[in-house]
Parts: C-alpha cells; structure tokens; sequence
C-alpha cells in the first residue's frame, strides 16, 4: 500500500491487520476486468470507509447498509444480497438505479412498505435516489453511496462469519425495528472487531490531549512540575478527575514515546524471526517485562509485603522506570491522591466539609519518604526470614536465592570481617560458593532465624508455611527487584528527596494548589 | 522520532499499539510456527467468489492454493459454490466396485470417470460429464467446471463441450484432481 495515502487515511495508528483489511478493499478487482487491474472499490470510497472504521463514527453507516440490504433482501430472495454485491455488482450509482429500476415499484414483498426509486422535484429526473419507505419510516439513500457500502459489505463478510444468512434471518419479512436491530448488531459485532485492532478510544483522546498539551506549554517532555498543572488542565474531562489516573496517563504517554523510539520492539511485534536471529532485540524486549511488579502476588501468601504497604508501593511496582523519573509525582501520586479519595468518598456520604480537602500540617511527603527507605531495610529482614524457611526446607533454593542477591553478600562478609569473624573467600569465587560458605556462617544463620521469628505474616509461622518452596524463592526475587528499584528512585534524585525545609515548602504549596482546585470542582 | 522534534506525533500510537500487540505476542510466541499468520497472504470474499467465477485465470489457481490452505476460506468458497453452483451432486454412497466408484449419477447429469492408457503406456483418466436436462444454460457453453470438495480440500476440473451438453477432458490418472473426483465423500458442484 502507498505509504503516503497510509499515513494521509490513518490519523491514528491501527493494527497491521486493519491496515491489511483496507489494503485487501483497495486491490479489490473487479470481476470482468479480470486481468487488466481495474478496482471494484474507488480509493475514494475505501478511504472514506477506512476514515468511518478509524474515527468509529460507522453508526449511520450500518444503518444505511441495513436499509439497503433490507431493500435487496424484500424485492429478492435469500440468495438476493450475495447477487446484488458479487454477482450484478451494483456498485456504482448507475448499476445500483438500474438494479432497483428493473426491479419495478411493486416489487416489495411487504405490505405497507415499498422500494421505489425517485428524484427530487428539483434534481434532473434522471438522478433517483433509492427511497425506502416502511409504514410512516422513510429512507433515502443516494445511488453515489453504493460503492461506500459495497465496500462495508466486502469488509463486513470479511470480519463476520455468516454475514449474508445473518441479515437474511434478521431483514427478511420483517420491518423498521428489524433494521434498527440488524444496525446494533452490525456496530456490536465492529466494535468487538475494532477492540484488538484500534487503541481504546478514551486512550486515544486521552493521549491527542498530552501532546497538545506539550505543543501549547512549549515543552519538549513531561517533568515532576508539570503534573499538578496538567490534572488541573484536564478539569472535569471523563475518566481524568482522579490526579492519580492522570499520573498513570501521562506515565504511559511517556512509556509509549520511548517504544516509539525503541524502533526495533516495533519490528519484533512485525516479525517473529528477526526475535530469533537478533539477539539484541530479545534482550531488550527481555528489559520491557523484567520491570513491572506484581504487588498482588507480594501481599499474597507467603506475605512479603503488607496489603498497605502495597498500596503504598502500586506506583512504583507498575511504573518503575517512570517514578525513578518523576520523583516528586510519587509522593504527590500517595499523598495527593489519599486526600482526594478521602475526599470522593466524603461527597458520596455527603459528609464533604471545607476540611476534609486540605492536607495535614506535617510533611507527608518526609512521611512517605520515610516509610519508602524504611520498607528497603524491612525487605532486606523479610529477605532473611525466607532465606531460614529455605534453610529449613529447600537448603538448595536458599543457596541460589542468596546467590541472586549480591548487595546481602558483600554486606554480611563485611559484617563478619569487621566483628572479626574468619572468612576466607578468594576474590574470584562464584556466586554459589560464596553464598555455600556463608550458609554455613553462625551469624547468618543467627540473622535468619531472628527474621523469621520476628515475622508472623501467613507464610512464615508454623502453621502457614507453604509447601512450595519455590513461591518463596520467586517471589523474594521480585521483593529484591522492589528494593533496587527503590535504592535507584534514592540514589537518582538524593537533591529532591531529602527532608529539608526545600521540601516542606514544596509540601505546602502542593496542598495550596491541590486543596483550591478541589475546593472550586467539589465545593463551588 | 522523538517528542522533542515532533511532541504531537502519532507515532506514540505505534509505539501503543506495538506496545500491546508485543505484550499479546509476547504470550502466544511460542504457539506459531514459523510461517503462521504474519507471512499468511489474505483473500477477500471478492477474491474467493472470483476464484469461483472464473477458475481457469491464474490468479484463481494461486487463489485455490490459499484456500486450500484455510478452512475458513473452504466455508467461504462453498458459500459461493452454493450461490452459483448450476448443478450438485449428492454425496457418493461408497461404491463396492471400482467401476461404480468411478461413475455418479442424478436426475440432471452423468459423470463417469474411465480409466485407460495412452499411446507411451501411461495411465490416463478420462472425465465425462453428460447433462440430461438440456434446458440447463448448457447449450452454447464451451466449458464447464467441476469443483471437488473432500474434507481436506477443493479441487477444479475445466472440461471442455464435446457435443450439446457433453463435456470431457483427460488427465493423468495419478493427479490428485481424480482421485478428488473419484472420493468416496466428495461433493461436486458444476460452474459454467
């Protein structure tokens, strides 16, 4: 397919199937040119089509389609719409008079209906518009709209099995309701189609937002002072009131201007073997699903994490890559979003007061920074606490798990070399050795047992220890993965999260400008 | 592209839609096999019921080869055998003699297949059809189709008017069009 008439027809992007499907209406031949490549259907019609499927605006013309197909289905017989579309073709303005001409006025079979084709008292007597009346319901449709919904036919038998004996079954003897019906059935089952093959309409207006956003503020990308400015510009829109779904909407507009970047993800998506044969892109498509967190699995038994704690976390468990960017937004995204919860709530109960849309005097920020660097040392005891049910049960697992985390290795062989404990590990040992010869250290043992025995979450008491001791290994190692990324949100942004009177202010000002924008939205 | 250059650029919907369709494919990686639906060439309904219409063009030759390939494009393609079929037989009941096997027969037409070998030896088989409703649209016609439809595939025969509603042709016996034809469940319907 041409490139520029691509990219002129497809505003959006569609998948490589729907760009398939109009370029299979395109090169549509038509049977007695066989041979000479003359097209059934105008690139004018195939582009408006594509134009109605893309936009979603295709309501009237399933509408329209039924109206013509109930016309063909009650002057004809079962066998009528296949003819009319593959075997007459009437495709074009004149086969499509012609057609219904030969047909004659009484050729309904319904009484109190008829399909007759007419001119406008003001148009040549030779231009008639197919009109379709059925008791006090008219419908007229132009003989120029027949190659359009020649068209929507051809696509339609494409996606839809059945198609003919469906609008048969529907049309056939029956009236305006039937019409009306056999429409909704038509948008239904397109709308399903359109689901695998379109990114959600809401998805789209949201990102056309975004990047009007960026061109009107005149910035190149998205930053932590933005955010607050962008939820407040998104007002009342639907499905953006939340400052939480706007954090999450802007993470993934960013996320997708980095797969755009990432050319190569979108030749992997085109072609499986190129996945094979370049080893690069495995990698990085490796990276995409090596991020993300499931915190449910966390909180579930084995419970390495409670459900708050989680709660507190979901932000940066889906989104990691993007809150090591957007330090700030983490915060905002917890403390923010809680107020305005709270706040939701309240109004439901119709219990909202002034009061309950300010922030807490504390910095709840320094709160959840607080909490955030506490949760890396209660991961690291947690971490310790699975190592002794391994120990106990898998003492192989618990070797390979110690293993996978260096940074408790190199800690614990400098505790015992500092408390003067003997060690001897030659500097080129594996993994594994080091982790066997640690295992077998007292005070590791000692550590262990301590954590496991502070620690009455289902999981690690007596009576809850799982037998499948795997779920503990897999699971720490995603728990490991959560206290990486949390050290790297740390260590990338030490200026912005440190308590200080900076951050206080910045504390204060956020919850002015929070709380006045609730105030006019909830309580004007 | 970047946003930096082109910050309302439609490429974040690629970028989206690659996105996702990489997280679906991610998961059904390892269920396709090497020449699954990414290097499957697609019909239209139009192609099938051209390929229908007019199978000895060689684009209804490459056409039968893809929907051989397809059982959905095999329900399509008897759909339109059902519209424009002029004549169907009705299953062959399996026959106990080979001769048996080799000739069918309604109220509307004959077909026989014979058996024999040409001038170097070789096996031939020769297909007769014979309409015995002369007011069919037979007459003046110099060619009909019969398309075969076994349960694994569709197979076409174009044979030519030897006299007023006869037709013939003759092929090696080996060709899996005979043995098609010759099927104990295949369905044959005749185009013209």
């Amino acid at each position: 397919m041409d490139v520029s008439r691509e990219s002129a027809v497809f505003a959006v992007d569609v998948s490589d199937t729907l760009k398939a499907d109009f370029a299979l209406l395109r090169e549509t031949p038509f049977y007695h040119a066989l041979g000479q490549h003359q097209q059934k259907f105008t690139d004018k019609s195939v582009d408006k089509f594509a134009r109605h499927i893309v936009c979603r605006n295709y309501a009237s013309l399933c509408f329209e389609l039924s109206h013509l197909c109930w016309a063909i289905i009650n002057t004809g017989s079962a066998k009528s719409i296949f003819e009319y579309f593959y075997i007459e073709e009437a495709i074009t303005a004149k086969s499509m008079r012609r057609y219904f001409e030969l047909l004659g006025e009484d050729a309904c079979h319904l009484s109190k209906a008829s399909i007759t084709m007419q001119a406008s008292p003001d148009e040549d007597p030779h231009n008639t518009n197919l009109v379709i009346q059925i008791h006090q319901h008219a419908f007229t449709i132009h003989p120029s709209r027949a190659n359009l919904l020649g068209v929507c036919m051809e696509w339609l038998v494409t996606i839809l099995p059945n198609v003919f004996e469906r609008l048969f079954d529907e049309l056939n003897g029956n009236g305006f309701n039937a019409i009306q019906n056999m429409a909704s059935i038509l948008q239904k089952n397109i709308y399903d189609y359109l689901a695998d093959h379109l990114p959600a309409a809401k998805a789209q207006q949201k990102f056309h937002f975004l990047s009007k956003w960026l061109v009107e503020h005149n910035v190149p990308h998205f930053s932590d002072q933005h955010m607050l400015q962008i939820w407040q510009s998104m007002g009342k829109r639907d499905g953006a009131e939340r400052f939480t779904t706007v954090v999450k909407d802007v993470f993934q507009f960013q996320e997708a201007i980095a797969k755009a970047e990432h050319g190569q993800a979108i030749s992997f998506s085109e072609d499986f073997d190129q996945l094979y044969a370049n080893e690069h892109v495995f990698e990085s498509v490796e990276t995409f699903f090596a991020e993300q967190i499931d915190l449910h699995a966390l909180y579930d038994t084995p419970k390495l994490i409670s459900k708050q704690q989680a709660e507190r976390l979901q932000l940066i468990g889906e989104y990691p890559t993007q809150s090591v960017i957007f330090p700030l937004t983490v915060l905002r995204y917890n403390v923010l979003g809680s107020l305005q919860a709270k706040a939701i709530q309240a109004q439901r109960n119709k219990s909202l007061y002034k009061d309950k849309l300010e922030l807490p005097e504390d910095n709840q920020y320094a709160d959840q920074i607080q909490k955030f660097s506490g949760q890396i040392a209660l991961n690291e005891i947690t971490f310790y606490a699975v190592l002794h049910v391994l120990l106990q049960k898998q003492p192989e697992q618990a070797l390979s798990l110690l293993a996978a985390n260096q940074r408790a290795m190199n800690q614990f062989v400098d505790e015992l070399r500092h408390s003067g404990a003997f060690i001897s590990i030659a500097e080129n040992t594996d993994s594994n050795s080091v982790s066997q010869i640690l295992l077998q250290h007292p005070p590791l043992l000692r550590a262990c047992k301590a954590a496991y025995q502070q620690n009455n979450r289902q999981g690690f008491t007596p009576q809850s220890l799982i037998e499948n001791t795997q779920i503990y290994t897999d699971r720490t190692l995603a728990l490991l993965q959560l206290s990486d990324i949390l050290r790297r949100l740390f260590a990338n942004n030490s200026g912005v999260l440190s308590i200080n009177e900076a951050l206080f202010e910045k504390y204060r000002s956020d919850g002015f400008i929070f709380s006045r924008e609730l105030l006019e939205r909830m309580l004007p | 592209m970047s946003a930096q250059k082109a910050p309302v650029d439609e490429q974040v919907f690629i970028a989206l839609q690659a996105y996702e369709q990489l997280k679906r494919d991610a998961l059904r990686a390892n269920s396709i096999s090497s020449d699954g639906p990414a290097k499957f060439q697609r019909l239209s309904f139009n192609d099938i019921v051209n390929c229908v219409k007019a199978p000895s063009t060689s684009t209804a030759k490459d056409a039968l080869i893809l929907i051989n390939k397809s059982i959905d494009y095999r329900r399509k393609y008897r759909f339109v055998l059902m519209q424009i079929s002029m004549l169907q037989s009705p299953k062959q009941i399996a026959a106990s003699t080979e001769p048996a096997l080799l000739k069918r027969a309604n109220e509307q037409f004959t077909l026989q297949v014979s058996l024999h070998k040409n001038a170097i030896e070789q096996n031939e088989a020769t297909v007769n059809m014979r309409m015995l409703q002369t007011d069919l649209e037979s007459t003046g016609i110099g060619v009909a189709f019969l398309h075969c439809e076994t349960e694994q595939r569709i197979e076409v025969l174009e044979l030519h008017a030897t006299g007023q509603g006869d037709f013939a042709t003759t092929l090696d016996a080996q060709e899996s069009r005979i043995s098609a034809l010759t099927h104990v469940n295949s369905h044959i319907y005749v185009t013209f």
